[in-house]
């Protein structure tokens, strides 16, 4: 893999980034003030105590060659740091340069920031707690002989993995980067999709321990303020120590936290990022992590891939239909062919009946339970696959099906038709990757009601799960919204997807603000 | 503690789903004996006896189908349902059931009380085919040998299905005949099998009707007037007629026909008109006749509408004689004018003697089968 | 708490659902045997100017549920009364359907699983209907409405090869009497149980909704039955009033081929869903009636025991199945009277009498103002 050093443009917007209320106090671990002295070599100390235990960080005193009186020491964090810059627009300048000590030492830091330093970011403190936390992030905090203000100059620069595609929701047509785990990189990559000063970042910082830095996107004219003003209050409620991923935030902020529905999207892709944006939804960049968050979501986003729309509108609606009815079928299928096969005989014609009562000849399992138990064995096969390298990986597939595929049959420890059902409901769950979560759990439930009232159990599950959905809200828009109501531009998008030049308004109530996507539609 | 207690009582909610419910109907599907066939006997010590064909399953890959016939004998039929279940371990299953055989014995009795148990109960279905075993037991209909096949109940159905091609025999299912004796404006007509000796072995064969007086057997026709009787009631499809031209037999395959019914009732007669109009072509001739004759043609189609009437005749006048109206002639005078019958039924003089029927005959024949001289 | 609102759309799937709840189970005017069509028809025309009344007494008051209505007409004393007789009867019926259903999942399909259980299960759903609300049920009706509805039509069609439109004959056979005493029951069962919804059409978002909701929906619903009736006379003929259900057995002739057959247990779907709609609804106006008797702040803490009662009535209800449909065909006519034709009469007359007079109150002191 190509690793490539982030350069450090643009990194003064994360200077901005507010730190909450609260959140600084575990910092004051320092025994003093708080304030620098005058003279260097205490103020070093003073650093040194700060850091103490951490050897990552470097202590680099030097001197101007031209006056001994100017003194100076930088701290960075080795790692953190783009040293060549640091080396190359401050080391050399303060070297090499010929300029004078001003009389009082205030003026030295304005001569050394105006006149010295070619760098675009550079800002002076006063304050110990935000040079301490200016270094954790990979800043450098230049100290001066006889001042007790320091400069703060930003230099943050780590490696990082380079913009690659991604490897959930491949695509044939369509865009192929994908986001990084660099904030910044993610900035940048939909501030290239939409070049227009209406694109608002709002930065925050969550984690009381890791300061992560998260980054809320949206269009202004097309987001609806009450979606932002709750987002950023339930941002605002989050009390964690650490955020590693954006699941963390994802499940901070969910509308029902006990519900196997996702009520947050996230995507790798910029390109659904963006659209989604454009539909009126806010996306949240959490750094760390290349997943971004999209809020509102609701159930129809789970059916919709981002290369239906690149594609031609009819066989992108047959693809949404495929993915819908797959939907249904991967949830249905066990139990529904478990309450056929055990309560409902009468329904299967006699030929299939006679050949699904040979198979099941010797078999000592009653079929609700072998069912179950190839459905959990496929999990368990698919979790397994997931984590494994591709090699082993492969091998997992094939035990997986010798054993379970053949192996069982004839040593009749399954019938041969619970095996047809595991591997239809299995492959089918694959057709909407993000719904995998909340299928697994569908499934049992729905095998377990079917298993003691039939086809009547299974509807009652169907309904439950119905009544669930209908009553559950994304950020106050209703989660089916679109699948229920197939009034004028709703569903043009839902169980199908309109042609672009027919697609003229936005969702509504997401979209609310502005509902006008194409103003007419002569481009057709 | 709470937490605790809580997720004690939610695993003994979930474990209680599982050992308590999930029980009452659940059935395995090869703990089942798949009934294809039935057939009712008079008992010799109760009023039954039930004999079925159960669908024998072998092989787990290579599905083996065969078929075993037993017999139980019990007081009423669900009696002698419940007491296979003490033969042959597993429970009896009806859902499936192909035909139902019933002896000319019970028939001649009261057939309602047999259908009873097929039309109510909810896991038989109600449109299984019904045959009258004519000149043998209904045990020994399924007990026969096999060609071609290996379950003899299927073996029926099939013919069954397949009447249309011969119009020989009818079908008739358990929900017609008793939607049929609910009317009591038409006589019952069911199919009648027997066995037919081939070789040394035993085939079913299924040929002509039982006709039913209210609920009870009356009469058999065979197979030709069970044909002139699908013609009166507008149910042919195929078929063959035989004529003679010149003491040269003739067949005309029957290509399509349709039967009106015109009724009337003037001054308390009824007559009931029928309008006869069938299409055939000449199929099998023994020796040579010039077909591009169109007055031969034109004879033929006399001779056979001559033919076609008398039989026609032959069969209202047998009908008439054990006052069984099997062309439903009543139900459509009924129908056509519901307050003149009313009249009539007051003054207790609907009897099927009573209805006149007139008949015309037109045969058309279109072609001459592929080559105009034979 | 946000005030819910029902769209008309939802409004009207909502109301056909009710309507087709139990009533494409058990048939309607199955007595007129092959009349029964015009019995629905006679049913549909006796029911249009109720159908008007109840429309009108919401668009007089409108945005305000059948309780509230109740008090501010008759005061806090008669009207409770009034409205313990209107929850009463959205309490039986609730328990009617429940039971007509769980009757035909035990007769047709369960026949060892003791009923109760059955008809807990079911409660279940019914008591997690009501406690999301309205909004929620209306919502499910609208997803349901089409899987009924082209379940029927696909049902239809494929059972045409089963059909004898011989059947029908003789229109009037049993003159002209029974057929208006049948199409009375028809009158009172399906169409003017529809009263209940008077409990939840306080939801609609405009005053004239009302009329449109009872008028589309009732002919649509009329429509379904009628057409469903038909189908029954065509394939059981004289036999429609022997089947406790006759669409499920004349769907059960369908055969397409040699490989689907026994259709009739995917129609139990629509079954589930209009009669879970149907039972829904009567649980959540009966528990808003209750809520209103008592003054509660909230109806959704009495749904639980409410419906747990329910279930526990619709078991009592009745020994056995024969009862039932002797009830549903003899009796219930007779009984729903006072809460389907003089109840709705009392409130609208009283009704439009206040509302003359208000306006002529308002006009009197616009006259003064000019």
């Amino acid at each position: 893999m190509v690793i490539i050093v982030e350069k450090n443009t643009k990194k003064h917007i994360f200077k901005k980034a507010k730190s909450f209320e609260g959140k600084t106090k575990d910092e004051k671990n320092t025994n003093n003030s708080g304030k620098l002295t005058k003279s260097l070599n205490r103020n070093i100390t003073i650093f040194q105590s700060s850091f103490s235990n951490d050897d990552t960080v470097i202590f680099r005193k030097f001197q101007n060659q031209y006056s001994d009186k100017i003194k100076c020491c930088i701290i960075i964090i080795e790692g953190m740091t783009d040293i060549e810059h640091i080396n190359r627009r401050v080391i050399e300048p303060l070297q090499n340069q010929v300029f004078q000590r001003p009389k009082s030492s205030v003026n030295l830091v304005d001569e050394v920031q105006n006149k010295v330093l070619p760098v675009n970011d550079v800002r002076q403190s006063t304050r110990l707690n935000e040079m301490i936390k200016a270094v954790c992030y990979g800043d450098t905090v230049l100290l001066l002989d006889g001042c007790d203000v320091a400069l703060i100059i930003s230099s943050r620069g780590w490696e990082s993995r380079p913009i690659s595609e991604p490897e959930s929701g491949k695509v044939v047509r369509g865009p192929r980067e994908g986001f990084t785990e660099s904030i910044i990189k993610n900035v940048s990559l939909i501030r290239r999709k939409i070049k227009n000063p209406n694109l608002k970042f709002k930065l925050m910082e969550l984690g009381k321990q890791t300061h992560t830095a998260i980054c809320i996107t949206y269009i202004e004219g097309i987001a609806l303020d009450s979606i932002l003003t709750e987002l950023e209050q339930r941002l605002n409620r989050i009390d964690i120590d650490g955020i590693l991923d954006s699941g963390y935030v994802q499940e901070l902020i969910q509308d029902e936290p006990l519900s196997p529905f996702p009520t947050v999207g996230s995507s790798e892709r910029p390109d659904v990022v963006v659209a989604k944006m454009l539909e009126g939804r806010v996306a949240i960049i959490v750094d760390g992590s290349p997943f971004v968050l999209t809020v509102p979501h609701i159930l129809v986003e789970s059916i919709q891939i981002n290369e239906d729309y690149y594609n031609h509108f009819l066989f992108g609606s047959f693809n949404r239909f495929l993915r819908a009815a797959s939907a249904i079928a991967t949830i249905s299928i066990p139990a529904v062919y478990l309450a056929i096969v055990t309560y409902h005989q009468e329904m299967i014609p006699t030929q299939l009946l006679i050949s699904i009562s040979a198979s099941l000849e010797g078999v000592p399992l009653p079929t609700s339970l072998s069912l179950i138990i190839m459905m959990l064995i496929f999990d368990i096969l698919r979790e397994a696959g997931t984590r494994m390298p591709t090699a082993i990986g492969q091998a997992v597939n094939i035990v997986g099906t010798l054993v379970l595929g053949q192996a069982a049959v004839d040593a009749h420890l399954v019938s041969s038709p619970v095996i047809i059902v595991t591997a239809i409901s299995g492959i089918t769950t694959f057709m909407h990757p993000t719904m995998i979560e909340s299928v697994v759990i569908l499934r049992l439930v729905l095998i377990i009601a079917a298993s003691f009232l039939g086809i009547y159990g299974y509807l009652i599950g169907v309904i439950l799960i119905l009544l669930h959905l209908l009553s559950i809200r994304s950020f106050g828009v209703p989660y089916m919204m679109g699948l229920t109501r197939l009034e004028e531009h709703d569903g043009q998008d839902s169980w199908i997807r309109a042609p672009w030049w027919s697609m003229t308004l936005r969702p509504k109530i997401i979209g609310a603000r502005n509902q006008i996507r194409q103003t007419s539609r002569h481009n057709r | 503690m709470m937490t605790i207690k809580k997720s004690i009582t939610v695993l003994l909610l979930i474990s209680m789903i599982f050992t308590l419910t999930s029980c009452w109907n659940y059935k395995e599907v090869n703990q089942l004996n798949i009934v294809v066939g039935a057939a009712i006997d008079k008992g010799e010590s109760n009023n039954y006896m039930l004999t079925v064909e159960l669908i024998h399953v072998k092989g787990n890959a290579d599905v083996n189908v065969s078929s075993e016939v037993m017999s139980i004998e019990g007081d009423t039929l669900l009696d002698a349902v419940r007491r296979f279940n003490s033969i042959t371990g597993k429970r009896a299953y009806w859902a499936h059931i192909r035909v139902v055989i019933v002896c000319e014995d019970i028939a001649s009795e009261d057939l309602s009380r047999v259908l009873g148990f097929f039309v109510e109960d909810a896991e038989t279905r109600s449109d299984v085919f019904i045959v009258i075993s004519r000149e043998c037991k209904a045990k020994d209909i399924l007990n026969a040998d096999l060609f071609m096949e290996n379950v003899v109940a299927e073996t029926i159905n099939r013919s069954l299905k397949n009447s249309k091609v011969l119009s020989e025999f009818q079908q008739a299912s358990t929900f017609s005949v008793s939607k049929e004796l609910k009317t009591n404006k038409k006589s019952v007509t069911i199919p009648t099998i027997s066995l037919l000796p081939m070789d040394d072995k035993k085939a079913t064969f299924i040929n002509g009707t039982a006709i039913f007086k209210d609920n009870k057997l009356t009469a058999f026709i065979d197979g030709s007037e069970t044909k002139t009787m699908l013609f009166l009631k507008n149910d042919i499809e195929s078929g063959v007629i035989v004529t003679k031209y010149n003491d040269r037999n003739i067949t005309l395959e029957i290509l399509d026909n349709t039967t009106r019914i015109k009724t009337r009732i003037d001054n308390d007669v009824m007559t009931v008109n029928v309008l006869v109009d069938t299409q055939a072509a000449i199929n099998e001739v023994e020796r040579d006749i010039d077909f591009s004759d169109i007055d031969i043609i034109k004879d033929i189609e006399k001779l056979s509408e001559i033919q076609l009437v008398e039989s026609m005749e032959g069969v209202i006048d047998k009908a008439k004689h054990y006052g069984t109206d099997i062309f439903g002639f009543t139900q459509k005078l009924y129908e056509n004018h519901p307050k003149k019958f009313r009249q009539i039924e007051n003054l207790g003089e609907v009897e099927f003697r009573n209805i006149n029927v007139d008949i015309s005959v037109k045969v058309r024949i279109l072609n001459s089968g592929e080559v105009s001289k034979l | 708490m946000i005030r819910e609102r029902i769209t008309d759309k939802e409004a009207t799937c909502l109301l056909i659902l009710f309507l087709l709840g139990s009533s494409i189970l058990v048939g309607i005017g199955v007595r007129a045997k092959n009349d029964a069509w015009l019995a629905g028809i006679l049913g549909v025309v006796f029911f249009i100017p109720f159908a008007l009344i109840y429309a009108r007494i919401q668009s007089i008051f409108h945005g305000r549920d059948i309780f509230e209505i109740t008090i501010l007409l008759y005061g806090k004393v008669f009207g409770r009364i009034l409205i313990i007789i209107f929850s009463w009867y959205s309490f039986h019926l609730g328990a009617l359907v429940l039971r007509n259903f769980c009757e035909f999942v035990h007769v047709e399909s369960f026949p060892e699983t003791p009923l109760i259980v059955i008809t807990l299960c079911f409660i279940t759903i019914n008591i997690a209907a009501a406690r999301s609300g309205i909004e929620v049920i209306a919502r499910i009706a609208t997803f349901c409405l089409p899987v009924v509805i082209i379940l029927f039509l696909l049902m239809e069609i494929l059972s045409i090869s089963t059909m004898d439109f011989n059947n029908i004959k003789p229109i009037l056979g049993n003159g002209f009497s029974k057929v208006a005493d049948v199409g009375f029951s028809s009158f009172s069962f399906p169409f003017a149980e529809s009263v209940i919804l008077l409990g939840v059409f306080y939801t609609l978002k405009k005053r004239e909704s009302a009329v449109k909701v009872y008028m589309k929906g009732v002919l649509a619903a009329g429509i379904v039955l009628i057409t469903l009736t038909l189908v029954n006379i065509f394939v059981l003929g004289n036999m429609i009033e022997d089947y406790y259900f006759p669409s499920y057995a004349s769907f059960s002739f369908i055969k397409v081929g040699d490989f689907i057959q026994r259709m009739e247990g995917t129609i139990a779907i629509s079954y589930v869903l209009t009669s879970f709609i149907k039972s829904s609804i009567c649980l959540f106006v009966a528990c808003k009636g209750i809520a209103a008797v008592f003054n509660l702040n909230h109806y959704k803490f009495i749904v639980i025991q409410t419906g747990l009662i329910m279930a526990y009535f619709s078991l009592i209800l009745y020994d056995n199945i024969e009862e039932m449909v002797d009830w549903f065909q003899n009796i219930y006519q007779f009984y729903a009277i006072p809460f389907q034709i003089i109840f709705p009469l009392f409130i609208w007359v009283c009704a439009e009498i206040r509302n003359r007079s208000e306006k002529r109150d308002q006009s009197g002191k616009g006259k003064k103002g000019v």
